[in-house]
């Protein structure tokens, strides 16, 4: 027995046209065969009608887009009508919708319509479907199935575009950083040498003479200061054209007594103006005069020696005193023999001249300063 | 037989009508609550006596177990994080339940406004014209525009984004839109069911 069912709301009518099983006097029949439905749009020349097939896709899409409308997350909807999806919805301006459907004639031509739908009319047609849905006496196998989309459709806060920026940023930044950084040279590792084997003898004389010079800037030091020194340096190491051994050399004949004999004292003297003058390298010349105080042994050797202008200092290696001075092996042990001390001065034309200082006088001199 | 404490309160039968949905978490989604809280707010600017309307349908519907009174409706409510008197109290499936159908009771009694007003927007934005043209419409819009200013909290983000009339009318006609759905057949089932799109795991 063929039944209709209409269901009517003020901005659309939903018509079924189908067979009923069982009895046909009984009214209480379910329709579960659809041979035609028809959705009308009353005010509107549309007319939207079809087979089971759009009354599935029509149900489908207009549940899962009011689902959408109320949520405001989009459902995975087909953009357009297809063989397969003979029905679309998509929102558009003003919350306007646009329905399409794929609609087949009696004489079997397909024509393609679309529909624009206001709020309301969208909600009778939605009131409609959900009326066929809740219906147990139309099609009871169709119902309304609803299920919560879940986390993977969440909208994210902010289109992906924008969530790449701060990335592309950081990127770009650490990009930038490391080619500024690839261009200054790699800086050369050099193994630190020791001090005292890598500073050159004109450093170690500066060196020597700051501490010469604190040392005497502090007279209480003046006794204690040159064993200290000899700590720093290894006696090993000193060489003959060590200054700073001659100078410690001079530091440890403080205690030797001095020799007070006058004609010992011009002998010496006559010996090592004439030993300097022989060594002397007859091409340097000097500026000014240099003035050492030279230490001799009641042998001529001599001991030690102490410059006494700046001009003495920075020329030292030119003159022969390093040369000539005896370095004992033991720096630290002080000498008992007896010395003389002369006040040896180098002119710039070469002439060497040694003058003896009186051993009360130095020692004076020595505490004074 | 003698009972020592009264039986447990069981929760009304209603609720039972719609799913528990399968979130992460014991309590509701942010979204959840601001979506109700709003939807209150649009009921409330329907019509004046709306919060008085909705707690007289909840004890019509036998929902007092849940939302017993004033004060707690209000810490209900206030649970949506846009609030100035924001609650950090979680909203649970329960009460969200209640409101979700109570929500949609309220929202049928007033279909007919609803439907005119939505089809007087219609008219307007087609011709261009002035929301204002439209008396009832314009009430609407600026009842919810005041209320939303005076609980919102215009420091919070969420908030931020609609401090314009223009973006608060966008806002109002949307959930106008929305409560329209929700005055359906199935109404409720779809509301409660579009509140947990995106947060079910």
């Amino acid at each position: 027995m063929t039944v209709q069912r209409q269901y009517t709301l003020p901005n659309c009518n939903l018509k079924l046209e189908g067979l009923s099983t069982g009895d046909d006097a009984d009214p209480m029949a379910p329709l579960t065969v659809v041979l035609n439905s028809e959705c009308i749009f009353p005010g509107t020349p549309h007319v939207l009608s079809g087979g089971r097939e759009f009354l599935d896709a029509l149900v489908k899409t207009v549940s899962d887009y009011a689902q959408s409308l109320l949520s405001g997350i989009p459902y995975p909807l087909p953009e357009d009508v297809s063989a397969k999806q003979p029905v679309a919805l998509k929102p558009g301006e003003h919350h306007r919708h646009h329905l399409m459907a794929t609609v087949t004639d009696a004489d079997g031509t397909a024509t393609r319509q679309t529909l624009e739908l206001n709020s309301v009319q969208l909600f009778d047609l939605v009131e409609a479907v959900d009326q066929l849905l809740a219906d147990t006496l139309t099609l009871p196998d169709l119902t309304l199935k609803l299920s919560s989309l879940d986390r993977r459709h969440a909208r994210p806060a902010e289109p992906m575009a924008q969530r790449a920026v701060p990335v592309a940023v950081g990127l770009s930044t650490l990009a930038a950083a490391a080619a500024l950084l690839f261009m200054p040279p790699v800086p050369e590792f050099e193994p630190q040498r020791r001090e005292s084997e890598g500073a050159s003898l004109s450093e170690l004389v500066e060196q020597e003479a700051a501490n010469l010079a604190e040392a005497e800037s502090s007279p209480d030091d003046s006794e204690t200061a040159p064993s200290d020194r000899s700590e720093e340096t290894s006696p090993d190491e000193a060489t003959a054209a060590d200054p700073i051994a001659a100078g410690i050399a001079l530091g440890r004949l403080a205690t030797a007594p001095a020799i007070s004999d006058a004609d010992i004292l011009s002998e010496l003297e006559a010996e090592l103006e004439d030993s300097l003058a022989d060594a002397l390298d007859a091409e340097v010349s000097f500026e000014d005069d240099l003035i050492y105080r030279v230490a001799v042994s009641e042998s001529g050797d001599i001991l030690g020696y102490k410059y006494e202008n700046d001009a003495a200092l920075t020329n030292i290696d030119d003159t022969p005193l390093p040369e000539l001075t005896f370095i004992p092996v033991d720096t630290t042990e002080t000498t008992d023999e007896a010395v003389a001390q002369f006040l040896v001065t180098f002119e710039g034309d070469g002439e060497v001249t040694a003058e003896p200082i009186d051993a009360a006088e130095s020692t004076d001199a020595d505490n004074e300063e | 037989m003698q009972l020592d404490s009264p039986p447990a309160p069981s929760a009304p039968s209603i609720l039972e009508t719609l799913p528990v949905p399968n979130l992460p978490a014991q309590d509701c989604p942010r979204r959840v609550r601001m979506d109700l809280d709003l939807l209150i707010l649009a009921i409330e600017s329907l019509d004046v006596a709306g919060s008085e309307a909705l707690l007289k349908v909840s004890e019509q519907l036998g929902l007092q177990s849940v939302i017993p009174g004033r004060v707690k409706l209000w810490r209900i409510r206030s649970t949506n994080p846009m609030r100035r008197q924001n609650q950090r109290e979680p909203l649970s499936i329960a009460e969200a339940k209640a409101l979700t159908i109570v929500i949609c009771f309220l929202a049928k009694r007033l279909s007919v406004l609803m439907r005119q007003l939505l089809l007087g927007y219609q008219q307007l934005s087609d011709k261009h014209l002035a929301l204002d043209h439209h008396f009832r419409l314009a009430d609407y819009l600026q009842r919810f525009r005041s209320l939303f200013r005076s609980r919102m909290n215009p420091q919070r983000a969420g908030v931020i984004a609609y401090s314009t009339d223009e973006k608060l009318n966008e806002l109002a006609i949307s959930l106008l839109t929305r409560l329209l759905f929700c005055t359906g057949t199935q109404g409720p089932q779809r509301l409660w069911s579009s509140l947990f799109d995106g947060e079910v795991v």
